[in-house]
């Protein structure tokens, strides 16, 4: 049994029942004199406390039945070797990859299977083909096991093979290097010279773990994907990784990565513009997100270095200036900004918006200008808006272009008194003729999209005919005289009540079906039947029995590991139905 | 079999390789002389390779690591055959002992036809002869009209290993041990000598893997041999161990594994003798070490093949062999991934 304790994208740590803590290294056990059993006794390279020391003995007592008898036979040696269909994930191999089984699986002290992936150690060379193999045995029921890569030793890369869902390293080739005297740098640090075996040794393993060690308080603390990044700066192969893994794996990345991540999202690189939770972001106001109807005027603001933005300076200012036109709930207001293009003014508290933190240099990367460009088009596209408004300094360069028809009131800088009252008079001037909505249809309207970013189409169940109460820290949303949800500032996120969970599963999304239970605490993944594919770590979720709501809460892990866990929690339940 | 080999095989080669159609279906693949033990003397010897159309098993699928077949050619017929064998008696003076190669069996009518298989027998059969064969072409009959034919008749056959597991999934020869045995057998009964041919580290063995089947296969084999000749895998054009080898799946053994093997299987090679010549030895497509101490372990490789004695075999001396140490014990938990160290070393 895999006990997790933290995760961060596909990465974990945690420990097996026997034990073995993981991500860890597996490194053959040696006596006293420095000298090796034969066959190698494994052993991992970290043990915690005064757990049981697990001896795993190699699978492969001769070389014969390498990765010929168990799990590959050689008929699967042929196709990889014609054309490599199993291995290419270039083409439409998606069926292959499942229809075989591209892992060994080994006894580790009698518990948990431990799925190796043969050849790992040549694959390394290959990233795009070694992770195409580690995403596949991760899926569905792999989840459950540890996934041990040999012949992957180098430290610098068991940050992202870590984040890409990799559990178990392999020490051999540490000792293999320190048997011709060799010792491996640590990550990020030049060459070293050799030396004799047993110092040679000494620095491996000391290397290995130390980094180990790094990539597991990493994860405890939220940031691997940043440590996978730094380590990427300084490795080709870990950078190819990287790449691949927000690219060409990106669907994959993103539905394993949380919706919401207690630390603020770092952006220090060029590698963060295309981490998932940003993706996700862009993907998400072009697929899901409409403006809300009532606004008819968008107002681009800047972003400030201070989040959500309404705290900062730059944002009490200009939220003063537009309040003192008395029109301010017919305007959009969305912030331009980088890495997130735009963000509309009522999503400003949804994670990433309402934590991070980019380079603030005033110029923007071509790809940056491609994105907010792209973004902005799509924003000004969707909405039925009778006039832009534009209040920006260094953007206004590269997207004049695509707004014709805006007016930049900015001189100077967005928040000088010229740019004050210039801000207010275009905005007296935009809404002249018009009505403005009432505060009740335009705070529907705000719910209505933040809903249905959230939940995609089908939240809008949860603001259609709503009533909004509350203040602006805490705002309550009734359907018919029920509360369906409520609306925290610091989660930025809608939360459901029991009333909410049963119109979202009326719109068949965000549902998880549970067995024939009332879920009163945490619902462990023993319990869960299935989940809506489009379930995130993080997101609001519906417990339901055979189409009755049980409970509501929020999912700790994403949709294929609710599915595919066999333990641990999976729902941490916030209402749950009344017994009867 | 896999496509892109095919490619390699006789019907691609009908023209479309300029490098292989220039060489003449007239001449022989390669002639040479050297020494050999025949009645514990030294003996000068010649070698011929005879340039034929071809393996009938290459024909079907071929073996994971021979290349021999690149020397084919489809168009030589039984006039040119007998021409190259003309061409090298006119050269060559007459030898105690003659081996005659071809890419294939010699014993295989369809590949070497029966008047190319007298005339070979009536020019170079005064002395020793030594025709190499796959055991399916063995009967009693054709045995026993060559060894009427010579002086004394050695029968070679590539076993390559004495387990049917290695033989079905890493070398794919196409046949058992029991058939080797048989042919043996009858080649014994008939009179002649054999002499047995195995393969060090074919592809999907780990080094140990490879050590402990060669050892094995030596044991195995002794009892039906009177010359034992292991040959370490080299990296031939055109093959799956070189596809292997490219993608970094396959490493060729270490020059300390042919010696292990040898001091191991001495121990079980009685009244029969053991030798090896590592083709490529102490070369990147061949059997090597770490790059400085390759020359003298060969050396001491083809002193111990002539003269039979283990004490002449180098086991020791160079720090490389702690790294072959290492992977002996290392490599079978890395599920072939195990790093090739020697190239670290010879930086």
């Amino acid at each position: 049994m895999l006990k997790i304790d933290h995760r961060d994208g596909a990465g974990r740590s945690g420990r097996l029942g026997c034990g073995l803590s993981i991500p860890n290294v597996l490194v053959p056990r040696m006596n006293g004199e420095g000298e090796l059993a034969s066959p190698a006794e494994m052993e991992p390279l970290i043990h915690q406390g005064d757990e049981k020391k697990p001896l795993i003995q190699t699978m492969l007592q001769d070389g014969v039945s390498l990765c010929l008898e168990k799990g590959t036979d050689i008929s699967a040696m042929d196709d990889v070797l014609e054309g490599r269909s199993g291995y290419d994930t270039g083409g439409s191999s998606d069926r292959d990859m499942n229809d075989r089984q591209w892992h060994v699986n080994w006894g580790l002290a009698g518990e948990t299977d431990v799925r190796s992936i043969p050849f790992a150690g040549v694959l390394v060379q290959r990233p795009a083909e070694l992770l195409a193999r580690i995403i596949s045995v991760r899926g569905g029921d792999g989840h459950n096991h540890p996934v041990h890569l040999p012949g992957v030793h180098q430290a610098e890369l068991y940050a992202v093979y870590t984040y890409a869902g990799a559990d178990i390293f392999d020490g051999s080739p540490l000792v293999a290097q320190a048997s011709c005297g060799r010792r491996i740098p640590h990550p990020g640090e030049p060459e070293m010279e050799p030396t004799d075996f047993q110092p040679a040794l000494k620095h491996n393993l000391e290397v290995a773990r130390r980094e180990i060690e790094t990539v597991r308080r990493a994860l405890a603390r939220g940031v691997l994907r940043e440590l996978a990044e730094t380590r990427a700066s300084s490795s080709l192969e870990a950078m190819t990784v990287l790449r691949h893994l927000d690219c060409r794996f990106a669907p994959q990345m993103e539905s394993i990565s949380p919706i919401a991540r207690g630390v603020p999202m770092k952006v220090p690189s060029r590698e963060a513009l295309s981490r998932p939770e940003v993706s996700r972001w862009i993907d998400r106001i072009r697929k899901r997100y409409t403006p809300p109807p009532s606004a008819k005027v968008l107002v681009l603001l800047p972003c400030s270095a201070r989040k959500p933005y309404s705290t900062s300076k730059t944002h009490r200012i200009l939220s003063n200036a537009l309040d003192t036109t008395g029109k301010r709930r017919l305007l959009h207001e969305v912030i331009v900004t980088s890495p997130l293009g735009t963000v509309p003014r009522e999503l400003e508290n949804f994670y990433p918006a309402a934590s991070y933190d980019v380079p603030v240099t005033g110029r923007y990367l071509a790809e940056e200008r491609e994105m907010i460009r792209s973004c902005l088009s799509r924003m000004v596209d969707s909405g039925n808006y009778s006039s832009v408004i534009v209040d920006l300094r260094e953007e206004w360069e590269f997207v004049e272009d695509i707004l014709p028809d805006a007016v930049n009131v900015c001189r100077g800088h967005p928040t000088s008194r010229e740019s004050q009252s210039g801000l207010r008079s275009a905005v007296i001037d935009a809404c002249q003729e018009m009505k403005v909505p009432s505060k009740d249809q335009r705070h529907r309207d705000d719910m209505g999209s933040l809903a249905t970013f959230q939940f995609g189409q089908g939240g809008a169940v949860l603001a259609e005919g709503c009533t909004v109460k509350g203040n602006p820290f805490q705002r309550r949303l009734f359907v018919d005289g029920d509360q369906v949800a409520s609306l925290n500032r610091d989660r930025g996120m809608l939360a459901l009540t029991l009333r909410g969970g049963e119109l979202l599963s009326s719109r068949q999304t965000h549902r998880v079906e549970i067995e024939d239970f009332i879920p009163k605490g945490t619902i462990f993944c023993q319990g869960i039947v299935n989940a809506d594919g489009s379930i995130r770590s993080g997101d609001e979720v519906v417990a339901v029995h055979q189409g009755t709501v049980r409970g509501v809460g929020v999912a700790l892990v994403g949709a294929d590991e609710l599915r595919g866990l066999d333990s641990g929690p999976g729902i941490k339940t916030r209402h749950h139905a009344r017994e009867d | 079999m896999l496509k892109r080999f095919e490619a390699g095989k006789l019907k691609g080669n009908d023209g479309g390789d300029d490098r292989r159609r220039k060489r003449s279906p007239r001449s022989p693949v390669a002639t040479w002389t050297e020494q050999e033990m025949v009645d514990g003397k030294q003996t000068p010897c010649l070698s011929i390779v005879l340039r034929t159309r071809g393996c009938s098993w290459w024909q079907k699928t071929g073996c994971t690591f021979c290349g021999y077949c690149n020397d084919a050619h489809p168009g030589v017929g039984e006039e040119d055959m007998l021409a190259q064998l003309d061409s090298v008696s006119d050269r060559f003076d007459a030898h105690d002992f003659v081996k005659i190669y071809t890419s294939g069996s010699f014993l295989d009518p369809d590949e070497v036809p029966g008047s190319v298989q007298r005339k070979a027998v009536e020019l170079f059969g005064q002395g020793r002869l030594l025709v190499e064969s796959r055991p399916e072409y063995v009967n009693r009959s054709s045995m026993d009209e060559l060894v009427s034919g010579t002086g004394s008749l050695e029968l070679a056959l590539g076993l390559e290993s004495s387990s049917n597991e290695v033989l079905k999934k890493s070398v794919r020869k196409g046949f058992a041990f029991k058939d080797y045995t048989r042919a043996a057998t009858t080649a014994r009964e008939a009179g002649a000598r054999v002499r047995t041919y195995l393969i060090l580290k074919p592809p999907f063995l780990t080094e140990s893997g490879a050590v402990d089947d060669t050892v094995r296969s030596i044991k195995d084999a002794s009892p039906y041999s009177d010359v034992i000749s292991v040959n370490p895998v080299n990296i031939q054009a055109r093959t799956i161990t070189e596809h292997l080898w490219r993608h970094g799946m396959y490493a060729t053994p270490w020059l300390w594994s042919v010696v292990d093997v040898l001091v191991k299987g001495s121990i079980h090679a009685k009244d029969v003798r053991l030798v090896s010549s590592p083709t490529a030895g102490g070369k990147s497509r061949g059997a090597h070490n770490c790059g400085r101490c390759d020359r003298r372990v060969m050396d001491s490789i083809s002193r111990f093949s002539m003269e039979g004695d283990v004490g002449l075999l180098e086991d020791a001396g160079c720090d490389c062999r702690r790294a072959w140490n290492a992977q002996l014990v290392l490599e079978d938990g890395t599920l072939g991934g195990y790093p090739d160290m020697r190239r670290d070393i010879r930086d």
